[in-house]
C-alpha cells in the first residue's frame, strides 16, 4: 500500500486531501442523518442536526482539509525517505556482494575524482579564485607603461613605474578609486650568523585600503608614515612571521625588528594567507617611501629616471577600464620630467592583477588550465571504465533483474534501484577521492609550484563542492545509462538462458574500450611533448654548469652619516678588496673546488655598457646590451664557462697594467663576423683606453633560460666600473653545494668580524623557477597520461576476459576440433589488438588536431612530432598487449570436456 | 453548544482506546465514544476528525479505505504499534491526572 504512494500522491496537491475529507464527511453526515431519522426526526431536520454536531459544515471542513493535506505532505515525504533508505541499503547489499568489483570502481573514481580535485584546487588558486582576503578582486588593474623605445622597434609593456609618475597618478586619477604602488624589497633580519633574509614587499599607504584587508592584529600603517621622503620605519608583519618571531603573541606590537640598517617597529599583523595583489608569500610589509629613499634618490617621489614601483588600481564606479587608462595617458604626458622621446609618448595601459612583468599570463597558469583539461579527460576515461564495468556487472544480472521483473518489480523502481547503486559507489569513491585531492596537492604544491602562497588548505570548500559535484555526476552517468541498457533487453533468453554462457557482449562496451585508448593517445603525446620540451630545456647550454655553484653576498654595515665622501669611497674600496682576498681563502677551504669574483655576472644582476671598436662607426644593434662584467681570475673556471678561443685571466691580468678584455661568442661574430676577434681593440664607456681582446668564451644566460643573446664584455675585477659595487663571491663546491654554505659563512665572518651578514644562494636555485613551467606540464602530463594507461588497460582487459568467459563453449569445441593453443591465444590478443588499434588511429588523429595548441607551452619540440606519436602509439599497443595476455592465456587453457560439458 | 474542554485535551487518547477494540471509521469512532459516555460528547464532530489527522501524521494511527457496512466507501483507522505504545502511556498518565484532581477535589482534612 505504500509503495504505491511514491509515484502517484504528489506531495503538494492539496486538491487530493479536500477530496478525501469531503467522501469522509459524507460518510459521516450520512450515518448520523441514518441514526436521527430512525429517532424519528424529519430528514430536512436530521440533516441541519447532524452539520450542527458538525460544528458547521463549512467550518468542520475548512479545518479538517488544512489537517489533512499536512498530513499527506508529512507522510508522503516520510515514505520517500523511507524508499531512500530501503534503496541505499538494497544498494549497499548488492555491493558488498562484489568486492572485488566494488574495489576496482572505487580506485577509479578516486584516481579519476582525486586527479580532477587536485587540479581544480590549483587552478582555482593561480587563476580563479584570486589573492586571499582582497576584495573583489577583479576590480583591481595593474597599470602598464607601453612605449616604442627604440625607432622602429616593437612597443615594449613593461610594469614597473617611477617615482614621478606614481606621485602624479596618485594625485590626479580620477576615474580610478584609489591607486597603489609596491615594489619587493629583500631585507636581511639581524646580523652576523644568524641574519636571516626576508622577503618583504614596500607599498604605498593606500596598498591596504585598496586590497580591502583589514590587520589580525594591530593596524596598518598610515599616509603620514608613509610620506616621502623617506617614511617612517614602521612594518606590518606577515601572520607566519609573527607566528615564527613571535610565538603568535600580541606583544609583538610595538616591538623593534633589525632590519637591514633601521630598527623597525611593528605596528600590525596581516591575516593568515595574506600575499598583496600576487601570490608569492611575503614576511611583511613597509612604507615604499622607506625602499625608495634608501635605493633610488631622497627626491624619488618626484623623480622620472628610474622606474620601479609596480601600480595597481581600482577602477571608480563611474568609470571604465577605457576611460582610466586614457586619463592615465594624459596625466602621464601632461606631468612627465624626462628627456627620452619614447617615454614623453608613452601609453598607459590597464591590465589584470594576475599579469606579470609584461602584463602576460604567467606560463604556469597557462599550463595549470591545459592540466585541468587533462584531469577531466582522466575523469571520462575513468567514468568510461566504470560504466563498462557496471555493463558486465548488468550482464551477469540478467537472470536476477529478469527474475525482479517477473516477480513484480516495476521498472522505474528497478532504475532507481540501479541509479543507488552507482551513487552509492560514486559516493564511496569520491570519499577516497578526497584523500587523492590530498596528496596530490601537498606534492603539486611543494615540488612544483613552491613560489606561490598556499596557507589554504588543500581541501576547501570550493575544491569539496566541486568534487561533490562531479561525484553526483558520475554516479548519475555511471549508474543510469547502464540501468536502462539492463532492464531494456528482452528478458526471455536471461530467463531460458545457460548460466555458463553470458550473452554476447554488446558493441557498447568495445567503443567505450576504444575510447578509452583514444583518449589514452591523447594523454601520452602531451605528455611527450612536455617531457620532450623539459629534457631540451635542460640539454640547453646556458654557459654555466649550475649544479654546484654557491653565490655568497656580502653586507656590511652602512656607514655612520658623519663620513665623509671620501671616507665612504675609501671604506667601499677596502670592502670591494676584501671580496678578492676573500676568494683566495674560500677556495682553500676543504669541500670547494674553486672560488671567484663576479660584478655584474650571471644570475646576478648586469651593467648595460655602450663599446666602440676600430673600423666600425657603430655596432649592430641587438635587443639588449652590450653588458660588461668584471670578474677575478678563475671565474670562467668557477662557473664552467667554456673557453672557445684565446686564454682566460690570470692573477697577473688583475694586477698588471695592460688593459685586458674577453669577450663572449656573440660579441665575436658580431663586431668581427668571420675574423679573428683576438688581439683587437675593444673601448669601454666612452673611455679612449685599448682594452684588448684575451680570449672568446661562450655566450652566458644573464636573466632566464630564454633569453636573446647580447655582446657581453668581461674586464678584469680591478677595471671595474667606478661607480659599480656589491659583487658576490661564485663559489664551486666539489660535491654539493648545501654542504659548504656554512663553512663559507663563518669563513668570511671571521675574516672580517665588522661584516654584517652574508647572504648564500644557490644558482641552480635560481634556474629552478625558469624551468617550472615544463616541470609542471611534464610531471602532471606524465602522472595523467600513466594513470589513464592504467585505467584503460584494466577497461581492456574487463572487456577481453568477458569476451573469452563468453566464447568458452566455443573455443572449447574449437580446441576439440584440433585448434591450436597458439591460435586461441592469437585470436582472443588480435580481439584486444584490434579495439586498441580503433582508438589509437582516432586518439592519433585527435592528437594531430589538438597538438598545436599546445604549440606556444613548449620548448623546441615541434607539436605535431613524429617520433613522440610514435611513443605515445608504443606504449598504448604495449598496455594493449598486456592487458590481453591473462585472458589469452585462460583461453589457451579451456579444457574442451569442460567447457562442452558445462552447456 | 457547552464545550467540555477537560475531554478534548484527552481525546486523542480516547480515540486510541476506541481504535484498539477494532478498526474504525469516523463515525464509528464518535458513535462508540457517545455510547461509552452515555450521551454526547460535549465537543463538535469534526474534533474527532482533527485527531485522527493529527495521530495519523504522527502515524500512531493508520488509514485505509474500506467499505462500510451501509455499503458506503469510508476510511478505515487502526492502531499502528507506535500508537499501540503510546495509547499505554496515555493512559498511565491520563488515569495519574485524574486520580490527582479527584483527590484534591474531594479532599478530606487530614486530622493530623
Amino acid at each position: 500500500m505504500k509503495r504505491r504512494r511514491w509515484f502517484r500522491l504528489p506531495v503538494t496537491d492539496r486538491r487530493l486531501s479536500a477530496r478525501d475529507v469531503d467522501t469522509e464527511l459524507g460518510v459521516h453526515l450520512a450515518e448520523r442523518v441514518d441514526r436521527l431519522m430512525a429517532a424519528g426526526l424529519p430528514e430536512a431536520e436530521a440533516r441541519a442536526e447532524a452539520e450542527r454536531r458538525l460544528g458547521g459544515l463549512a467550518r468542520a471542513r475548512y479545518a479538517l482539509v488544512r489537517e489533512a493535506w499536512e498530513r499527506d505532505v508529512r507522510l508522503s515525504l516520510l515514505e520517500r525517505l523511507r524508499g531512500l533508505l530501503d534503496d541505499v541499503r538494497y544498494a549497499a547489499r548488492a555491493v558488498s556482494r562484489e568486492r572485488g568489483y566494488a574495489a576496482v570502481v572505487i580506485i577509479t573514481l578516486a584516481l579519476g575524482i582525486g586527479a580532477n580535485a587536485t587540479m581544480f584546487g590549483i587552478v582555482d588558486r593561480l587563476l580563479l579564485s584570486g589573492p586571499a582576503h582582497v576584495v573583489n578582486p577583479d576590480g583591481l588593474h595593474r597599470l602598464y607603461v607601453n612605449a616604442q623605445l627604440q625607432p622602429e622597434g616593437p612597443v615594449t609593456t613593461a610594469a614597473p613605474m617611477s617615482g614621478g609618475a606614481f606621485t602624479a597618478l596618485r594625485a590626479n586619477l580620477t576615474s580610478m578609486e584609489n591607486v597603489a604602488g609596491y615594489v619587493p624589497w629583500g631585507m636581511t633580519l639581524g646580523s652576523g650568523l644568524d641574519a636571516r633574509p626576508l622577503s618583504l614587499v614596500a607599498v604605498s599607504a593606500s596598498f591596504f585600503p585598496l586590497l580591502g584587508v583589514r590587520p589580525a592584529l594591530g593596524r596598518f600603517f598610515d599616509e603620514a608614515e608613509a610620506a616621502p621622503p623617506e617614511g617612517a620605519r614602521v612594518i606590518v608583519i606577515s601572520h607566519e612571521l609573527w607566528q615564527r618571531e613571535f610565538g603568535g603573541s600580541a606583544d609583538a606590537i610595538g616591538a623593534t625588528l633589525p632590519l637591514g640598517d633601521h630598527g623597525y617597529t611593528v605596528v600590525g599583523v596581516a591575516p593568515a594567507g595574506f600575499t598583496g595583489v600576487d601570490l608569492e608569500p611575503s614576511d611583511g610589509w613597509v612604507p615604499l617611501a622607506n625602499q625608495a629613499s634608501s635605493m633610488n634618490s631622497a627626491n624619488w617621489d618626484s623623480w622620472w629616471m628610474s622606474s620601479f614601483i609596480w601600480v595597481v588600481g581600482r577602477i571608480a564606479p563611474d568609470a571604465t577600464p577605457e576611460r582610466a587608462a586614457a586619463e592615465a595617458t594624459a596625466i602621464w604626458r601632461e606631468n612627465i620630467d624626462s628627456r627620452s622621446q619614447p617615454l614623453q609618448e608613452a601609453t598607459i595601459t590597464l591590465g589584470g592583477i594576475r599579469g606579470g612583468l609584461e602584463g602576460n599570463e604567467p606560463m604556469e597558469a597557462q599550463v595549470a588550465r591545459w592540466l585541468l583539461a587533462v584531469s577531466a579527460i582522466v575523469l571520462a576515461i575513468a567514468c568510461a571504465n566504470v560504466a563498462n564495468l557496471y555493463f558486465a556487472r548488468g550482464l551477469r544480472r540478467r537472470r536476477e533483474i529478469a527474475v525482479r521483473l517477473t516477480l513484480g518489480i516495476s521498472r522505474a523502481r528497478l532504475i532507481r534501484l540501479l541509479l543507488m547503486e552507482g551513487m552509492l559507489l560514486a559516493v564511496l569513491g569520491g570519499t577516497a577521492a578526497l584523500l587523492v585531492a590530498w596528496w596530490g596537492a601537498e606534492l603539486v604544491r611543494g615540488t612544483l609550484l613552491p613560489d606561490v602562497d598556499w596557507t589554504t588548505s588543500p581541501l576547501n570548500t570550493r575544491v569539496l563542492v566541486m568534487a561533490a559535484g562531479v561525484t553526483v555526476l558520475v554516479g548519475v552517468l555511471t549508474g543510469l545509462v547502464p540501468a536502462l541498457q539492463a532492464t531494456s533487453r528482452r528478458l526471455a533468453p536471461a530467463l531460458t538462458g545457460s548460466v555458463h554462457a553470458p550473452p554476447a557482449p554488446g558493441r557498447t562496451r568495445n567503443v567505450l574500450a576504444a575510447m578509452q585508448a583514444a583518449f589514452c593517445v591523447l594523454l601520452l603525446v602531451g605528455a611527450g611533448l612536455f617531457v620532450n620540451s623539459l629534457a631540451a630545456v635542460e640539454r640547453m647550454d646556458l654557459g654555466v654548469d649550475a649544479d654546484r655553484v654557491l653565490l655568497a653576498w656580502l653586507q656590511w654595515p652602512v656607514g655612520a652619516e658623519t663620513t665623509t665622501i671620501e671616507q665612504q669611497a675609501e671604506l667601499r674600496q677596502r670592502q670591494e678588496a676584501f671580496v678578492t682576498q676573500a676568494a683566495a681563502r674560500i677556495q682553500a677551504l676543504p669541500g670547494v673546488e674553486r672560488a671567484a669574483v663576479g660584478l655584474g655576472g650571471t644570475f646576478a644582476g648586469s651593467f648595460g655598457t655602450s663599446i666602440r671598436v676600430d673600423g666600425r662607426d657603430s655596432i649592430p644593434r641587438l635587443p639588449s646590451g652590450p653588458y660588461v662584467t668584471a670578474v677575478t681570475a678563475g671565474y670562467f673556471e668557477t662557473l664552467g664557462t667554456p673557453l672557445v678561443r684565446g686564454r682566460v685571466f690570470e692573477a697577473a691580468d688583475d694586477a698588471g697594467a695592460e688593459a685586458v678584455v674577453i669577450i663572449n661568442r656573440t660579441a665575436a661574430e658580431t663586431l668581427w663576423p668571420g675574423a679573428d676577434p683576438l688581439e683587437r681593440c675593444v673601448y669601454i664607456s666612452g673611455d679612449a683606453t685599448c682594452n684588448r681582446v684575451i680570449g672568446v668564451v661562450g655566450d652566458v644566460r644573464r636573466f632566464a633560460i630564454i633569453e636573446e643573446p647580447a655582446i657581453q664584455v668581461y674586464t678584469p675585477y680591478s677595471r671595474r666600473p667606478a661607480w659599480a659595487s656589491g659583487a658576490p663571491l661564485y663559489v664551486r663546491a666539489s660535491l654539493r653545494p648545501q654542504l659548504i654554505e656554512q663553512s663559507v659563512r663563518r669563513e668570511l665572518h671571521s675574516m672580517d668580524p665588522s661584516l654584517r651578514f652574508v647572504r648564500t644562494t644557490l644558482l641552480a636555485d635560481q634556474l629552478a623557477p625558469h624551468k617550472r613551467a615544463w616541470t609542471l606540464g611534464a610531471m602532471l602530463f606524465g602522472v595523467c597520461g600513466l594513470l589513464a594507461l592504467t585505467i584503460a588497460a584494466i577497461g581492456l582487459y574487463s572487456v577481453i576476459a568477458y569476451l573469452v568467459l563468453h566464447r568458452r563453449h566455443e573455443i572449447g569445441v574449437r580446441v576439440a576440433l584440433g585448434a591450436e593453443r597458439r591460435n586461441v591465444v592469437g585470436m582472443v590478443l588480435r580481439q584486444a589488438l584490434g579495439i586498441a588499434g580503433v582508438g589509437l588511429a582516432i586518439g592519433i588523429v585527435a592528437a594531430f588536431i589538438a597538438a598545436p595548441w599546445l604549440e606556444p607551452l613548449l620548448f623546441d619540440t615541434a607539436p605535431r612530432n613524429a617520433p613522440i606519436f610514435a611513443a605515445a602509439a608504443a606504449t598504448l599497443a604495449a598496455a594493449a598487449l598486456v592487458a590481453g595476455v591473462v585472458p589469452a592465456w585462460r583461453a589457451a587453457r579451456v579444457a574442451p570436456t569442460e567447457a562442452l560439458r558445462e552447456s | 453548544m457547552e464545550q467540555n474542554t477537560v475531554l478534548k485535551g484527552t481525546l486523542d487518547v480516547l480515540v486510541l482506546k476506541a481504535l484498539s477494540r477494532a478498526s474504525m471509521h469516523g463515525f464509528e469512532v464518535t458513535e462508540w465514544l457517545e455510547r461509552q459516555a452515555g450521551g454526547t460528547l460535549g465537543l463538535d464532530d469534526s474534533a474527532v476528525y482533527q485527531a485522527l489527522y493529527r495521530m495519523e501524521k504522527r502515524e500512531l494511527v493508520a488509514a485505509e479505505w474500506g467499505v462500510s457496512e451501509k455499503n458506503r466507501r469510508a476510511r478505515y483507522y487502526e492502531l499502528t504499534e507506535q500508537g499501540r505504545a503510546h495509547l499505554e502511556a496515555e493512559t498511565a498518565r491520563v488515569l495519574s491526572y485524574a486520580e490527582l484532581v479527584r483527590r484534591i477535589l474531594t479532599e478530606q482534612e487530614d486530622p493530623a
